[in-house]
């Protein structure tokens, strides 16, 4: 007896000695697989009737990288997929409807790796001929504003698609090429992004695996309390961006050229004397609109017909229905709107030869349009040396802008859309990642901003000689077109990505839950600190140590800025189930599904000779451990008549 | 053995078709001796497994292939909804 206790203990020290080894290794998937942090998945959106986007088997789709650069090797890869499992690495010029759909339709593919080393030669938008055509003011027109579309987000595809960062997009080009060469080992690819969601928005939104496309619109005004007798100039843009690959939607051109023009309007008529403005200035930031114009919509539907049932007890906010501010409704009187103004895509100004100039588009709508617009020439043309003019546009249908929401209202309000085109789009790379700080002309920032804040400034009553805020500007633009992190002392926490995106992301779990994306919030601070009216001498860390205001700087801050909700007005919040439900498909109904995580691995493989070793290997090690444990049995039982 | 057969065949009814099946592989090493009585019930034992096995896998089958297509009534019948 004392010898087998004995054995025991000399067994288990031995055992834990082995399991307590330091240099031992994580786990094995870590030794096989290397995850790449930079990419960024295509996910699924499901509409009334379908669904878009990208989704990959539970577990991943795994197979050997095949490089797609040129002619020869995309022709190639039909007859070669018919033997392996492939995961496609596509260079940036064959990602479009065409050749990916071939692929998909004549051969077997289990994924798509999207390159970003280079940039597509050729002007390319995977978006619509006429982005949100059927949700804007002219649902039957023929015309074609974004002549590159071929419509490719709007596909579905049972396989996941991936996009890179630069970096990453060499070594993964290096390592593709490798494999071309036939080299062994050889590298594969585990593309990870599944998609909850299915069938379409009602199906999943009942079982709760995707949410309501939405966000939070922002909108401000210099005064503490704007006046309902006076007059109102609405100053706005569509601010959320879109990609096909929603992580990228830097939208340079899209709309944050435009943000950052808008934003330092507001910086540079902060610093000037408004005492003599006999009207009220809004400026207005909506957010998905490019969901179908879904911010402005819920906003002016707040405006003519919210009642609150229920208020809560100093009646700052409504609880049924659920308002988180109510600024809207004391503040503004949709029939004392008198001008709005939009900014558009303003970031590509043509140049006109002739005149040495680069020239913006002026798009009007409704009465009196020409009170305003001859404001705007007057201003631009006594500016001696301004590159920038402004043209009447040839077009008589508006441009696909957010003003077509207030036009639907009413046709009495003279509306003038500022953009960069005349008829179709200059921007090459509409709803494409490649809509970038180099897409849109950075030389032609600082003259629209002074003719804009000149502009507005005379035509809210004022004379004041504008200076522009430089300074502000530089910080601004980078931040905005290239890389998102210099609001960082601002925002007290760092963006979890550093490319700017102002995709509108999903409006939130419930009515009362809203979520709101770092680019939001950043440009509501930003918009707060601007219009501040009043700091008080209240010294504070954090904004919790200020009522119904903003901590900056440790001083407690007060601004006329609000947040809105941007969510169509298809949706509401079911509370007995707990749940989002569709009450009018008629209104944009886009839902994005949820997803646990997602993940973009890489890994080697061998040649068959080496696996089958591997194998023939590993089953001896398996049976010669079952005979020595057999063996070892067999003695110890005999001898010591143990086991 | 009789005892055994009859309740099997008894509790076989609560919608528990393997139960007749074991009924039926229980009695197999007795096949020999078995009297009238007790074979009586593994016929009907045998017989009730393949018609609750038909009935439950067409259900199955049924159920499965139009979950998605009746809707929230296809949902509110699952235990559990698969995602995707």
């Amino acid at each position: 007896m004392r010898f087998k206790n004995v054995l025991v203990l000399l067994l288990l020290l031995v055992f834990s000695v082995i399991n307590s080894e330091p240099s031992a290794p994580a786990t094995i998937s870590d030794n096989i697989y290397t995850t790449l942090y930079s990419s960024y998945p295509c996910t699924k959106i499901m509409t009334s009737d379908g669904q878009f986007g990208c989704s990959s088997k539970h577990g991943g789709n795994s197979g050997i990288l095949y490089l797609i650069d040129d002619d020869e090797s995309y022709n190639n890869y039909f007859s070669y997929s018919q033997q392996k499992d492939i995961i496609v690495v596509l260079d940036t010029n064959y990602f479009n409807s065409t050749s990916v759909l071939n692929l998909h339709n004549k051969s077997k593919i289990e994924g798509i790796i999207v390159l970003t080393d280079t940039k597509k030669t050729y002007p390319y938008s995977p978006d619509s001929r006429y982005p949100n055509k059927i949700y804007g003011l002219y649902p039957n027109s023929n015309l074609e504003w974004n002549p590159n579309a071929d419509g490719f987000t709007y596909f579905s595809f049972p396989f996941p698609i991936f996009a890179i960062d630069n970096q990453t997009s060499v070594a993964i080009r290096n390592v593709s090429k490798h494999n071309r060469d036939g080299q062994y080992p050889a590298w594969g690819a585990e593309l990870d992004s599944f998609m909850q969601g299915a069938i379409n928005s009602e199906t999943c939104l009942r079982r709760g695996f995707c949410e309501p496309v939405g966000g939070q619109s922002i909108w401000s005004s210099f005064s503490s309390k704007i006046d309902k007798e006076k007059e109102i100039i609405l100053v706005m843009l569509p601010f959320d961006t879109t990609a096909f690959f929603r992580d990228l939607s830097i939208g340079a051109d899209q709309s944050s050229f435009a943000t950052v023009t808008l934003l330092s309007v507001i910086k540079s008529l902060a610093a000037v004397d408004r005492s003599s403005w006999n009207k009220e200035v809004v400026f207005a930031f909506w957010n998905a609109e490019r969901w179908g114009y879904v911010g402005s919509e819920y906003f002016i539907n707040d405006l003519l017909n919210f009642q609150c049932k229920t208020y809560n007890s100093d009646k700052s906010k409504c609880i049924d229905p659920p308002r988180a501010d109510l600024a809207f409704q004391t503040q503004i009187n949709f029939t004392k709107i008198s001008t709005i103004i939009e900014l558009n895509q303003i970031g590509r100004a043509q140049l006109d030869k002739n005149l040495g100039k680069y020239s913006l588009y002026l798009h009007t709508a409704g009465t009196k349009t020409s009170s305003v617009t001859d404001i705007l020439d007057q201003v631009a043309s006594s500016y001696e040396n301004s590159t920038i003019t402004f043209k009447p546009t040839t077009q008589t249908e508006l441009p696909p802008s957010s003003s077509m929401s207030f036009l639907k209202k009413t046709n009495k309000i003279p509306v003038v859309v500022i953009t960069d085109h005349d008829y179709k789009y200059s921007n090459p790379y509409y709803g494409y990642e490649q809509d970038d700080n180099e897409n849109v002309l950075g030389s032609t920032l600082n003259d629209i901003v002074y003719i804009l804040s000149t502009f507005i400034d005379r035509i809210a009553g004022g004379n004041n000689n504008i200076t522009i805020d430089k300074n502000f500007i530089n910080i601004l633009y980078p931040c905005f077109t290239s890389s998102i992190t210099c609001f960082n002392i601002l925002m007290k926490t760092y963006p979890l990505n550093e490319v700017p995106n102002f995709y509108s992301s999903v409006f939130g779990t419930s009515l009362t839950t809203t979520l709101s994306p770092y680019e939001t919030k950043l440009i509501h601070r930003l918009l707060y600190s601007i219009t501040q009216y009043n700091s008080t001498l209240t010294n504070c860390t954090s904004d919790n140590d200020c009522p119904s205001s903003l901590c900056y700087s440790g001083q407690c801050v007060s601004s006329n800025t609000h947040l809105h909700n941007a969510l169509s007005l298809g949706f509401d919040f079911d509370t007995s189930k707990n749940v989002w439900k569709i009450v009018n498909s008629s209104y944009p109904i886009f839902t994005e599904s949820n997803w646990d995580y997602t993940a973009l691995k890489v890994f080697k493989i061998g040649n068959s000779t080496t696996e089958i070793w591997f194998l023939v290997s590993g089953l001896i090690e398996l049976l010669v451990s079952i005979g020595l444990i057999l063996y070892v049995k067999k003695f110890l039982s005999n001898r010591y008549k143990l086991l | 053995m009789i005892n055994i057969a009859k309740k099997l065949w008894f509790i076989g009814f609560f919608f528990l078709p393997w139960v007749w099946l074991i009924n039926i592989l229980y009695f197999v090493p007795h096949r020999n001796n078995l009297n009238d009585k007790v074979k009586w019930y593994l016929k009907f034992s045998l017989i009730g497994f393949f018609a609750y096995s038909t009935i439950f896998m067409a259900w199955m089958g049924i159920y499965l292939v139009n979950r998605n297509k009746w809707g929230a009534f296809g949902d509110n019948i699952s235990i559990t909804i698969p995602f995707g």
